[in-house]
């Protein structure tokens, strides 16, 4: 997605505002999607990222802004004039229908049932891998394949975008992993626009080609995942997405340091780097890599993540070292000082 | 569910059984058997081979009058009437009461929880009062008792319970899969006849049947606003001075039937909701 500027935008939020109560969901948002590329709404529970979706589902409306799709202003259609499908975080089958009706639904509703959708139903079934599961019903099939069925039938009428909210949520730790490359090898398959809601930000990262960190109704950072972890500009998204050490600089400002830069060292730094002194506070032993804390003489911690193979031969708990880190290393926040 | 899912569900209660506690036993045993004695008779008298005028005396077993239940033509007429009026009330009953729960159901409605009461309340009602002044006021409107008057009658008494079970049906209805249809393109009226009306009939059904029992087992507001239609209970009550035709138990029977039926139905757990239920909840 290096060159968004000539895709066109599939969808455009402009200045969108929905406020409950006294409750401010969505603070005037602008966002752009452009065509093909899988775009995640990451943040907290109650960021407002929910609402955001319904409103481009058109389950809500907003207060003030506009949702433009394909450069029509989709703002205050319904659901069903919009040409965009949404998968459900529970997922929302059918119950009494089966897997095949359930897929078939859209086309029939949209009263697009031609001789055709048969063999794209079909065509769709094997994409998602449940060719002989058409004659099911929701309830007999298991988390994830309930989950690839509300997938064929959103994309059966090859939406302009795809709404995914939470879309592995409900799903096992132990499933998520295969799913998710199954989610990212259908969008590349269809080409289809994917916007997905998530508070998980692996998922985020894994999945996203552009993400956005919302908080409070807001943007507070948008980027590709690694512009985001690498280059946080504030100690919201950088403590949001990962584990952060944020050292003061002069005056107020803060400088990101992610705890896998770091290394441990008998010696203090060398030229091009930087460190500090501290004893061992903290042990945790996770296989691939160690999760440390560093403790300096002034009280603070520093967080260190040791790949297993660069880790010295002991740790034990009270050891003293050096904690080094290169200087280009460091990033320098630009807001959302302490 | 079986019984050792039961036991962890509730691990306080303790086990029981006969020898432990043999007063208990036989004491459930004594309130079962008087909640249950009138209901046993008059099954088993709809298998006497009566041969006097008052069905009273047991004379053996027969099947004679479960093949011509209808054998008493004024009594199978009333028959026919009750379950007319009891199908017309329920009808009535189920339109008016699906809308207006369904809406109380969807939408945040400020006094929803009043409006719940307000259809609760009639069924506090002794049964004279509503009937008294169902009468004054068909009065007052120069309604007549008669048909007319005896439906809207039965309607409105029905009405609570047909709402009830129809709320509690509704509450645990997923309202996501009316988005999902909508989001699919499915208009509104496609929305209620595939998604909503399918997953609601067993809902409808056992409100249905709940409120055709309710009705053809009326007595008091009938007697007020029949004027000159018999009623099957009706009827009943007047047949007991003269005659107890062993039909009369037959016909109660086939109406303890269907309330046997409705009752069961609505105390089984909605089906897809531990479908639902299997699945974690998160998100904001």
């Amino acid at each position: 997605m290096s060159d968004l500027s000539n895709k066109a935008p599939v969808l455009e939020l402009q200045g969108l505002y929905r406020r409950f109560g006294t409750l401010v969901a969505v603070d005037h948002l602008d966002l752009t999607l452009y065509k093909g590329e899988f775009f995640t709404l990451l943040g907290a529970s109650g960021c407002g990222k929910t609402t955001i979706m319904r409103l481009i589902a058109g389950f809500d409306q907003p207060n003030a802004g506009r949702v433009m799709l394909d450069g029509v202003d989709v703002t205050h259609l319904p659901p069903q004039a919009r040409n965009v499908h949404t998968m459900f975080q529970q997922y929302a089958l059918f119950p009494h229908l089966s897997v095949w009706d359930n897929i078939a639904f859209g086309p029939r509703a949209q009263g697009k049932e031609t001789s055709d959708t048969k063999r794209q139903i079909g065509d769709m079934l094997d994409i998602v891998g449940l060719a002989e599961k058409a004659d099911f019903k929701p309830n007999e099939l298991s988390g994830g394949q309930r989950q690839r069925v509300a997938l064929a039938r959103a994309l059966i009428n090859t939406p302009s975008l795809l709404l995914l909210d939470e879309p592995l949520g409900a799903l096992d730790a132990s499933m998520r992993r295969g799913l998710q490359l199954e989610l990212k090898r259908i969008q590349r398959e269809t080409g289809i626009t994917f916007l997905m809601v998530s508070h998980d930000q692996d998922e985020a990262f894994s999945m996203s080609d552009r993400l956005v960190v919302l908080n409070a109704g807001r943007i507070e950072q948008l980027g590709t995942p690694r512009e985001i972890y690498e280059r946080s500009n504030s100690s919201y998204v950088a403590g949001f997405v990962g584990q952060a050490n944020l050292l003061p600089e002069d005056g107020d400002n803060l400088s990101l340091l992610r705890p896998e830069r770091i290394r441990l060292s008998q010696n203090p730094p060398g030229s091009d780097e930087e460190g500090c002194q501290g004893h061992l506070s903290a042990l945790f032993y996770q296989g691939a890599d160690w999760r440390l804390e560093l403790t300096r003489a002034d009280g603070s911690v520093l967080f260190i993540l040791l790949n297993a193979n660069e880790a010295p031969p002991s740790l034990t708990l009270g050891d003293s070292f050096w904690a080094v880190w290169k200087r280009t290393d460091l990033h320098r926040l630009t807001s959302g000082a302490i | 569910m079986t019984v050792s899912q039961l036991n962890q569900k509730r691990p306080n209660k303790r086990s029981f059984s006969f020898k432990t506690i043999p007063w208990l036993t036989l004491w459930s045993i004594g309130v079962y058997a008087i909640l249950f004695a009138p209901v046993a008779v008059i099954v088993l008298f709809s298998f006497n081979d009566s041969q006097s005028r008052f069905n009273l005396i047991w004379h053996g077993f027969t099947l004679k009058n479960w093949l011509n239940p209808f054998a008493d033509p004024t009594l199978a007429q009333a028959f026919f009437t009750s379950l007319a009026l009891a199908l017309l009330a329920t009808c009535l009953c189920i339109l008016l009461a699906l809308p207006m729960t369904m809406a109380l159901e969807r939408f945040r409605i400020r006094g929803a929880s009043a409006l719940e009461m307000l259809l609760v309340l009639p069924l506090t009602l002794p049964e004279v009062v509503l009937g008294a002044s169902l009468l004054l006021l068909f009065v007052q409107l120069r309604l007549p008792p008669g048909p007319v008057a005896l439906v809207i009658a039965h309607t409105l008494f029905c009405l609570s319970y047909t709402a009830m079970a129809l709320k509690a049906r509704l509450g645990g209805h997923d309202w996501t899969l009316e988005e999902a249809a909508a989001d699919l393109g499915a208009k509104p009226s496609r929305i209620f006849t595939q998604i909503t009306l399918p997953r609601l009939a067993p809902g409808l059904l056992s409100a249905g049947l709940l409120s055709l029992s309710i009705s053809m087992d009326d007595y008091v507001v009938s007697s007020i606003t029949a004027g000159s239609v018999v009623t099957f209970p009706l009827r009943i009550a007047g047949a007991f001075q003269r005659q107890i035709s062993p039909q009369i138990h037959v016909l109660s029977t086939m109406v303890l039937l269907i309330s046997l039926v409705a009752l069961v139905l609505s105390c089984r757990e909605p089906e897809g909701r531990t479908n639902a239920s299997t699945v974690g909840t998160d998100g904001d």
